[in-house]
């Protein structure tokens, strides 16, 4: 009888608790939340804070969001200033129907003044806050605000959030960027003898599409930002930002052209590349030498000769060489001249050198490092090509 | 205070007359001893609630600092 | 299985272990890598070494006193007086402790999920449970152990094997002579946490079969080597050393970012559950403990008339403690770890070290 008693006690205590809004301030119903996707922070100058949210309208079925008017699945965009980024958010939410949720964002864009005056500034937030996951991806507005390039492609038929995953889920198709998670580029940040760098977008104008408006813009991801110390000192795109791909193992995909003999152009599809990065003392001088593998397959030839045979395959692979030797040049070049270690060179010496790093090689690194010799060398084979393998009409040709 | 006061005054009754019915006379005195010393800590906690804690005491008591 | 109120050294130990769960997330790869970086997961082989070197006294210690509580062997060993001041610093340590680890269960829950809920409601409820489970005795505290700790142990396991992937071997290396040391200071944290053993035989008049000591302790000791080099591994093999060193919450944050195939995210949830049982276990189990200790220095026939105003007593310590999470954490890390280790592995040694000068081990 007693413990039935208690047991009933238990259900009634149970039940009632649910409601306790003033014990459980942090229960939401699913309806009364705003999920943030992407977020954008811009530097408005005076010490002042842009929070731009582009949020996605959720079916309203009374409540709190009962006397908004638009429709479900349309996108708006909420912009606030603040001091600070919490500041912004909370005014936010002074207002805005509906609560915020931060655990669902994945693209947090910064523009391009906010990187330049302080990357970590607008990281703070994010990174300390106990709703955003360390997960989502960053990425720097290139010559451009945030907040334009959420204007621009936020569009009530385009969510920002589903056009930055598609681009960010392709980069391997031109391994010109990458993929870079926040926690990552907090280590980056972390470490006090390198450098870092960030995907960047930008906008760009495609061609365009009938019925569409002929100033729209898409946003496409180009390169990195590169960042030193805590601020934006500038850009690597296309092949020097390709180049940085080869070296840090991220080139998956991606065209390479080459010319034959007569100028007809040869596409060359990546399939993959493994570089490692070998440290070496020599006679007391440290000295880097990047290995390079990579194959690729013949996917697109305008001339009309046999490319198969040996010694034209032969050439193919030292002119493939060549451009991705090129490549990372470039990047390598960039790098030293900028006395930036963004390549992860420091990185490769500490853990392969722990005790020389840490008596000789970190004191001074930027400056060190601009000195190295980084020996470049790259081997790659013609793997295959697809369907077909002579041009068609190539017999005729060859008479 | 006063429902802390009220609480320790009916755990005490209750727990003494169970003691009591055990013939357990020399425990009475102890637990009355304890449930004081429980009543003036949760006094000086209640009469200010951001006084030094008792981590901060520690720590100055062995000079760490932090 | 087990005798009335007797639990074997058995249930024992899976009691330690559960106790253990809890600070070793919270604490242990946090402080392992801020002092160890990128070797932290070397720590917890040092420690395994000092803890079977505990086991072994404790072995040694009950193969004379077989059926007695840790404190009646201080007593005999250290005489009457000396014995109640050892006993009475347990008491003062163990509170503090039992203290520390409720304001923690609270203040992780306000960290992690719940910022703006009063933790008073997460203390009430917990001392409500604590309370009604401390009058059923320590029998029903390890039955349900029992349950407990094989599903922290299947979702633990569970968790690190969708941690691997993600695991980056760059972020462990390199290891070189010159991180001996740290690993060594390191290492304390992790000792700091598993002398809790001997703290559990504080009851041993309630454990029984205590000629399997030495063979429990061992095996105890290669399990919690394992999961622990298993937790270092996945926190600072996934998000590196200098994350981990400044997160309060490390093993949340890492499990935050599970993502398979894109298809299974957001577990964190269910690692909550376990800090909260694996809370629940410790909680009661040093609650019982300390009750013991009372009744011991007092002479108590019977220690339940305690529970409620213990109860009381342990809701105002745990806000009378420290003023916020800054303090607790200052606290564990350069006061608790170094106390633990004094009374949990070298004040044991002394008491050994005594009790075989005056043959009494």
């Amino acid at each position: 009888m007693k413990r039935a008693f208690v047991y009933l006690l238990i259900c009634i205590i149970s039940v009632s608790l649910t409601g306790c809004g003033e014990i459980y301030m942090d229960k939401h119903e699913i309806n009364e939340i705003d999920l943030i996707r992407a977020v954008g922070l811009d530097n408005i100058g005076d010490n002042n804070i842009r929070m731009i949210l582009p949020l996605l309208e959720t079916q309203s079925t009374g409540g709190r969001g009962s006397s908004e008017s638009s429709s479900p699945g349309q996108s708006r965009i909420v912009k606030e200033d603040g001091r600070t980024i919490f500041e912004a958010e909370v005014k936010v939410h002074s207002y805005l129907m509906k609560d915020l949720s931060w655990h669902h964002v994945q693209f947090v864009i910064i523009g391009e003044e906010a990187a330049k005056e302080d990357i970590v500034k607008y990281f703070d937030f994010i990174t300390r806050d106990h709703e955003p996951r360390l997960s989502m991806l960053p990425l720097i507005a290139e010559n451009d605000s945030a907040e334009n390039i959420i204007d621009q492609i936020n569009t009530s038929n385009t969510v920002i959030a589903k056009k930055l995953k598609t681009i960010t889920d392709g980069t391997g198709a031109r391994s010109v960027s990458s993929k870079l998670e926040l926690h990552d580029l907090i280590k980056m940040l972390d470490n006090k003898y390198a450098s870092s760098y960030i995907p960047s977008i930008r906008l760009v104008k495609r061609i365009e599409r009938q019925g569409e408006d002929k100033d729209k813009k898409d946003v496409e991801l180009n390169g990195y930002a590169i960042i030193k110390g805590r601020r934006l000192i500038g850009y690597i795109n296309d092949d020097t930002a390709r180049g940085l791909n080869f070296i840090k193992n991220k080139a998956e995909d991606g065209v390479i052209i080459l010319k034959d003999k007569n100028g007809n152009q040869i596409s060359m599809e990546m399939l993959g590349a493994h570089t490692d990065i070998i440290p070496k003392i020599k006679d007391n001088k440290l000295e880097v030498d990047i290995k390079v593998e990579a194959g690729f397959a013949i996917a697109e030839y305008e001339g009309y000769k046999d490319i198969f045979d040996k010694k034209t395959l032969d050439e193919i692979v030292k002119a493939e060489n060549k451009i991705v030797k090129q490549n990372i040049d470039s990047v390598v070049n960039y790098a030293k001249k900028n006395k930036a270690d963004f390549m992860g060179i420091g990185d490769s010496v500490y853990h392969k050198y722990p005790v020389e790093w840490d008596d000789y090689y970190k004191k001074n690194w930027e400056d060190n490092f601009a000195n190295i010799k980084i020996n470049i060398d790259v081997k790659s084979k013609v793997s295959r090509t697809f369907n077909l393998r002579e041009v068609t009409r190539g017999k005729e040709n060859k008479k | 205070m006063i429902a802390l006061t009220i609480l320790l005054i009916i755990i005490s009754i209750f727990e003494i007359k169970n003691m009591l019915e055990n013939n357990q006379k020399k425990e009475i005195v102890i637990f009355v001893c304890i449930t004081i010393i429980i009543w003036i800590i949760g006094r000086v906690y209640i009469s200010d609630p951001f006084r030094p804690s008792i981590v901060n005491m520690i720590m100055s008591a062995f000079g760490i600092q932090f | 299985m087990s005798q009335k109120g007797k639990i074997t050294v058995y249930q024992a130990m899976l009691l330690f272990i559960t106790a253990t769960y809890t600070p070793a997330v919270r604490l242990i790869s946090s402080v392992t890598s801020k002092e160890a970086k990128q070797a932290a997961w070397l720590t917890p082989f040092i420690s395994f070494i000092l803890f079977i070197i505990l086991i072994f006294i404790i072995h040694s210690i009950y193969r004379k006193y077989k059926d007695v509580s840790f404190m009646d062997a201080i007593y005999d060993i250290m005489g009457s007086f000396l014995g109640k001041i050892i006993v009475f610093l347990y008491l003062i340590t163990l509170i503090i402790l039992l203290a520390l680890y409720f304001r923690y269960f609270a203040e992780r829950l306000a960290m992690s999920i719940y910022p703006h809920a009063d933790i008073n409601f997460f203390i009430i409820v917990m001392l409500g449970v604590v309370g009604i489970t401390l009058r059923h005795g320590i029998v029903n505290i390890a039955r349900m152990n029992e349950i407990i700790l094989p599903f922290i142990t299947v979702i633990f396991i569970l968790l690190s094997l969708l941690l691997l992937p993600n695991i980056k071997i760059e972020n462990l290396t390199p290891i070189s002579y010159k991180d001996i040391l740290p690993v060594f200071n390191a290492s304390f944290s992790v000792t700091a946490i598993w002398v809790y053993v001997l703290f559990v035989f504080f009851i041993g008049d309630k454990i029984k079969n205590k000629e399997e000591i030495k063979s429990y302790g061992i095996k105890t000791g290669v399990f919690l080597l394992v999961y622990t080099v298993l937790m270092i591994v996945t926190s600072v093999g996934v998000e590196g050393y200098s994350i981990i060193a400044r997160a309060p919450l490390s093993y949340f944050i890492v499990i935050r970012d599970v993502s398979i195939f894109g298809i299974i995210e957001r577990v964190e949830s269910i690692l909550i559950a376990t800090w909260l049982l694996s809370d629940f276990i410790i909680i009661s189990v040093f609650s019982y403990i300390i009750l013991e200790l009372l009744k011991s220095l007092f002479n108590f026939n019977d220690a339940k008339p305690l529970v409620n105003v213990f109860i009381i007593l342990l809701y105002f310590l745990t806000f009378y403690l420290a003023i916020n999470v800054f303090e607790l954490g200052a606290y564990s890390e350069k006061f608790a770890i170094p106390s633990n280790v004094i009374f949990g592995l070298v004040i044991p040694c002394i008491i050994w070290g005594v009790g075989k000068v005056r043959r009494k081990v």
